[in-house]
């Protein structure tokens, strides 16, 4: 197991050495001088001069990549023009409504999907399958920023619900923060539950069909008891590899939806520093979600040992 | 194996295949009511333009924000402009977004797949790149790329198809390493034949059906993600019409101008759905392996 | 896969499922709500009260400032918030006249050219330090070298210190409106403590320590900015009107959030949790003013105009600026902007109408031509070939956006290549800096007592440098009666549209969304927040 996870972390840093290198280029390759626009329009050409050596952005890009990476490594993500303070603080001060919401879309999929795909697959062939099955196109179809505009003109503008947009931290009541994320949440969730459903509902079935299910039932177990305990948690394993790779599409969705319905989080965070050309902050936000994204994937994978011990990691 | 007795038999097998895939082709109800729906949107693309009475910019701002009437079938916007009108170019703007981002990262990913499934060296440098482009979400990668770039038509194209390519490209390598491992690619290269004419001639035309499906899927993906990048004011600059930007538009006169909101709506949902069901009828259609019926169980 | 049974029921189910959690979650939220509402508990000087009154005051403001240091910055949500924290010698009252705040007298030499302050005395800033004369002087100098008004208006004047309480301005010619202009609001001279403004770095000071009514506390990114009552405010005595009097700070804490996206900021207003939301788009004019919780306000904003690029690129051809104005439609920009026509004027002057003093109508001729075949014939003449043309605007403020939209497309139908570079709202008074990267911008900008205030006489504002203007000013001000002022401005207003420096589109209202419950609120000009509270 441990070797595994050493082989994990080590083949982890080619991927992020071309995400840094990706990230660093795209933003130098952006005309513009960021010491110009740091220090104003009334700067002098020795000002910036000066700051450009102070920054280092005078020297060759490779040797600006290696400071930069440096830095990330230091834990150091450089500073926000605009905001006048470092980015890795801007980033700590926005995450928590990302995280917040990602984690409810995450839940409101799981209490969506699983009972939906148990039942599907339990009523394979009937018209519940199918209706069912037609929903979770549908939701595969809707992307989130439209459901979520619809759920806003819906609950939010015609039923006066739920609030249109804003945002609460936990810290003014549960209740308070939740009102704010529920439809966020949902138009985040819809698509993973769509994708969990289809696999809770296939994997299911392919349980559902094997010969110890059948001989649960010719024992009389009650067929809930059968669902539940000896299918749903044998077909949990697949179902588990879908949440895992769709909670890094939750934190990345989060981005379009925060916009959306006004939430001070990390989509806005960058949102806002394109359109104030900060790239250190783009930069920054960029990194730290792939980092979140490659990680929850990674723990997904170690889980996945954990749960079935048919799956020998260290294989391989 | 002689060689007459290959062709025949795979003579034989095409015609069995033909049978089965008309059956199958008729059994697919998705891939049906998927094609037809993204032809309608590919009708409506080409010719809709001709057909609008209104021009999509000129402004009339005394008839701005009405409701669906006779007059204005879906409305007008918030500048008095016919909103049909506007989604119908719209649609012009998403579609050859999504179409030429899907030819182009599918050319590029055949092209890197191929090769990479080919030389080894080569294979362990593309693939960590990709991986490394696979590992930025999508939607951040185009918004940071939008950023460098600035916004218009063309640079939408460009950073969609850095953000599409890489997955392109490891499903064209995965299915390019099955077929490279079969036994008569390793006779023709005992044969003398030249590494790019079995590239091209054979591996490459094997891995066209899983790359077809694919391409249909980055085709809707491209779609969604242009409009949530205009959406985002990250994409199309105005006033160019596309759906993201109708969208973008009404949400800020949300409360007045419902209409605003769901017919551009309407209309991407439609042709993602007509896509994913396109390439899932694609998908079962084209792969031997799935049995007829099957599904249903 | 059956997809032929998608059937409109299985749609029908998930949204009566959505809409039927949605309905439990909301009936629970009023239980909660109401358990919860007596965390804020009124501060002690207002526990006495018969009526309860919160202590915090919820402001919805359009964007984030770029920095809350007056003299630097003509951000009107700078303004809005920093005129908490910050005073002045003199501020105007309700009729436009300058009135002591900071300083207890003032006296005027004969000549005209001293002026000799005397200060309140005990005033203490937010750091517990005594303002005195070195702190005033210190101040009022980097605002003469900071302020774009006052670099024009009041070149080479000097403050120094006489004593302790007492400091004499200097100014380089007799002019009628010295007072006014350190009385003024826009990117106004706040008195600070002299080692802030010793150490304040071009950008703006860091450090934000006045004497208002309100202490800084804390600057959220993108979120807030929250101020706490001063409770060691020394202030004066007279009834509050406008900037000046009394200002009994009954709120223990004001947030300004930075709520640029409108539909957030009405929803706010209408479910309380803003008290009271800035510059409310006019879409949402009959909703709001239908809502029995919310009181919609009204006060003459200013006049939108659109300014065009003198010194670089295309626009520094005349000929092209006449285009450009022959071809706006007013009618339609405003109508677009601001929706509703009784929101809205049209009239060529920069100034309030109500501003006897100076309104006039030189230069309608200019004014609202919409007359696309004489701007072709002015482009053919000037030898216009298809060079693109920049927009440069922010989704900020809406109304100028939506009019720079608006005039993207008129310019479209004389055949113009126009694009619109769209940025947040600093970025856009810092890309406005640089003149090589725009030809029109497109501004909402509020009225000013005087005409050589105005930003379109401005060389900083929009790059006016143009010798005629600089006369002009210097004849409006030193005219001997009202009615020769009057004059000279009738002039200078002409030559602006002749010029096509810049042109007024019309002249709108604000609207200022507040809580019905806001008991001591002020709309002058921006919203006077320092008197205000809301019942519980």
């Amino acid at each position: 197991m441990l070797v595994y996870i050493a082989k994990r972390l080590l083949s982890l840093i080619p991927v992020l050495f071309v995400v840094t290198v990706a990230i660093f280029l795209i933003i130098h390759l952006t005309p513009g001088d960021p010491a110009a626009a740091m220090l104003g329009i009334e700067a002098s050409e020795e000002e910036i001069r000066a700051l450009n050596e102070q920054l280092g952005l005078n020297r060759p890009v490779h040797e600006q990549y290696m400071h930069w990476v440096s830095g990330v490594l230091r834990g150091d993500l450089g500073d926000s023009i605009f905001m006048r303070q470092s980015v890795g603080q801007a980033i700590v001060e926005h995450i928590g409504p990302t995280l917040s919401l990602a984690i409810l879309g995450q839940a409101i999929a799981l209490v969506l999907a699983i009972p939906f795909g148990m039942i599907a697959a339990y009523k394979r062939g009937t018209a519940v399958d199918y209706s069912l099955m037609g929903v979770s196109l549908l939701g595969l179809a809707i992307p989130s920023f439209l459901l979520g505009l619809f759920l806003m003109l819906i609950v939010g503008v015609q039923l006066q619900w739920l609030p249109v947009a804003g945002y609460e931290p936990l810290s003014k009541g549960l209740w308070e923060h939740l009102q704010y994320l529920i439809l966020p949440g949902l138009s985040l969730g819809a698509i993973q539950a769509a994708l969990i459903t289809r696999m809770t509902r296939s994997s299911m079935l392919e349980i559902l069909n094997l010969n110890y299910i059948k001989t649960a039932r010719s024992k009389g177990l009650r067929e809930l008891t059968v669902l539940t305990k000896h299918a749903f948690r044998n077909a949990f394993l697949p179902i588990l590899t879908v949440i895992g790779q769709t909670f890094g599409t939750l934190v990345t969705g989060a981005v379009v939806v925060e916009s959306i319905f006004n939430i001070p989080g990390l989509g806005q965070l960058i949102l806002n520093s394109v359109v104030r050309r900060d790239f250190a902050v783009i930069q920054g936000v960029v990194l730290i979600v792939t980092l979140i994204y490659v990680g929850i994937n990674l723990i997904v994978d170690l889980l996945y040992g954990a749960v079935d011990p048919r799956v020998r990691l260290d294989r391989k | 194996m002689a060689k007459e007795n290959i062709i025949a038999m795979s003579r034989r097998l095409k015609k069995e295949q033909r049978a089965l895939r008309f059956r199958r082709f008729r059994s697919n109800y998705g891939l049906v009511i998927g094609a037809v729906l993204f032809a309608l949107f590919i009708l409506i693309a080409a010719i809709g333009p001709y057909l609008m009475p209104f021009d999509p910019y000129a402004m009339k701002v005394t008839e701005r924000l009405q409701p669906p009437s006779g007059a204005h079938l879906l409305g007008t916007d918030e500048f008095g402009r016919d909103l049909m009108t506007r989604i119908v170019y719209g649609a012009r703007v998403s579609l050859s977004v999504g179409l030429v981002v899907s030819l182009l990262s599918s050319l590029l990913g055949l092209v890197i797949g191929i090769y990479a499934s080919y030389y080894k060296t080569l294979d362990h440098i593309l693939m960590r790149i990709c991986d490394g482009l696979i590992a930025i979400p999508g939607v951040l990668l185009a918004i940071a790329l939008m950023a460098a770039l600035g916004a218009s038509a063309m640079n939408v194209i460009i950073a969609l198809t850095i953000v599409f390519t890489p997955n392109i490209a490891r499903v064209v390598r995965s299915s390019a390493l099955v077929v490279r491992e079969q036994t008569y690619i390793e006779a023709m290269h005992a044969q003398g034949a030249s590494d790019s004419r079995i590239l091209w001639k054979h591996i490459a035309v094997n891995t066209l059906s899983p790359l077809l499906v694919q391409a249909t899927f980055v085709f809707a993906e491209a779609i969604i993600s242009e409009a949530a990048l205009s959406f985002l004011g990250a994409g199309i600059p105005a006033p160019e019409a596309s759906w993201g930007n109708i969208l973008h538009a009404g949400k800020l006169v949300i409360y007045k101008a419902w209409w605003m909101v769901v017919f551009p709506g309407v209309f991407i949902i439609l042709s993602v759905l007509g896509l994913n069901l396109l390439g899932d009828g694609l998908r079962d259609f084209l792969d031997p392996r799935v049995k007829l019926k099957q599904k249903k169980s | 896969m059956k997809f032929n049974k998608i059937s409109l029921l299985a749609l029908v189910l998930l949204l009566t499922t959505v809409l039927a959690a949605c309905s439990k979650d909301n009936s629970n939220s009023g239980g909660q709500n109401a358990s919860q509402s007596p965390a804020g508990s009124a501060s002690p000087s207002q526990e006495q009260n018969a009526k309860e009154y919160k202590n915090e005051l919820n402001i919805a403001l359009t964007a984030q400032p770029p920095t809350l240091d007056t003299a630097i910055t003509v951000s009107a949500v700078a303004l809005d918030t920093a005129g908490n924290i910050f005073e002045q010698l003199y501020t105007l009252n309700a009729n436009y006249e300058p009135q002591p705040q900071l300083a207890e007298s003032v006296e005027i030499s004969e000549d005209g050219l001293t002026y000799t302050f005397k200060l309140r005395q005990g005033v203490k800033f937010h750091n517990g330090k005594e303002m005195t004369s070195e702190d005033v002087v210190a101040s009022m100098n980097r605002w003469l070298t900071t302020s774009s008004r006052a670099k024009v208006l009041l070149t080479n004047a000097k403050f120094e210190a006489v004593d302790a309480y007492t400091v004499k301005l200097t100014v380089e010619k007799a002019a009628s409106d010295v007072l006014i202009l350190i009385a003024s609001q826009a990117q106004f001279p706040s008195i600070l403590p002299k080692e802030i403004v010793e150490s304040a770095p071009p950008e703006g000071i860091t450090e934000y320590i006045g004497t208002g009514p309100y202490k800084f506390k804390e600057w959220k990114q993108d979120q807030y900015i929250h101020l706490v009552r001063n409770e060691d405010y020394q202030g004066i005595e007279a009834e509050p009107s406008g900037y000046y009097g009394r200002k009994d700070a009954p709120t223990e804490n004001l947030y300004f959030h930075f709520v640029t996206d409108h539909a957030t900021r009405i929803a706010g207003v209408k479910t309380g949790k803003y008290d009271v939301a800035d510059s409310i788009p006019i879409e949402s004019y009959d909703e709001l003013a239908a809502d029995k919780n919310v009181d919609v306000q009204t006060f003459p904003g200013g006049a939108l105009t659109a300014f065009l690029n003198t010194s670089e690129g295309l626009f520094a051809n005349q000929t092209i600026r006449q285009a450009v104005i022959a071809a706006l439609n007013n009618d339609e920009i405003l109508l677009a902007s601001f929706a509703k026509p009784e929101l809205y004027s049209l009239a060529p002057g920069y100034l309030s109408s109500s501003q006897v003093q100076w309104a006039n109508d030189a230069g309608k001729e200019y004014y609202n031509q919409a007359d696309q075949e004489k701007a072709k014939k002015l482009l053919a003449e000037a030898g216009y070939n298809g060079e693109e043309v920049t927009l440069l605007t922010t989704k900020d403020y809406a109304e100028m956006y939506t009019a720079t939209l608006v005039i993207q497309e008129q310019l479209r139908q004389i055949g113009m290549n126009v694009k619109v570079d769209n940025f947040d709202f600093p970025t856009f008074l810092e890309t406005k800096n640089d003149r090589s990267k725009w030809d029109l911008f497109v501004a909402s900008t509020g009225y000013q007592p005087t005409p050589p205030q105005l930003l379109a006489v401005n060389p900083d504002w929009a790059g006016l440098n143009n010798d005629t203007v600089k006369q002009a000013l210097i004849d409006i001000r030193g005219a001997a009666t009202p009615e020769a002022a009057k004059a000279e401005w009738e002039k200078l207003q002409q030559f602006l549209y002749e010029f096509g420096s810049s042109t007024v589109i019309g002249h709108y209202n604000i609207l200022v969304a507040t809580s019905k419950n806001l008991e001591g609120f002020e709309l002058f000009k921006t919203p006077l927040v320092w008197n205000a509270k809301i019942a519980k």
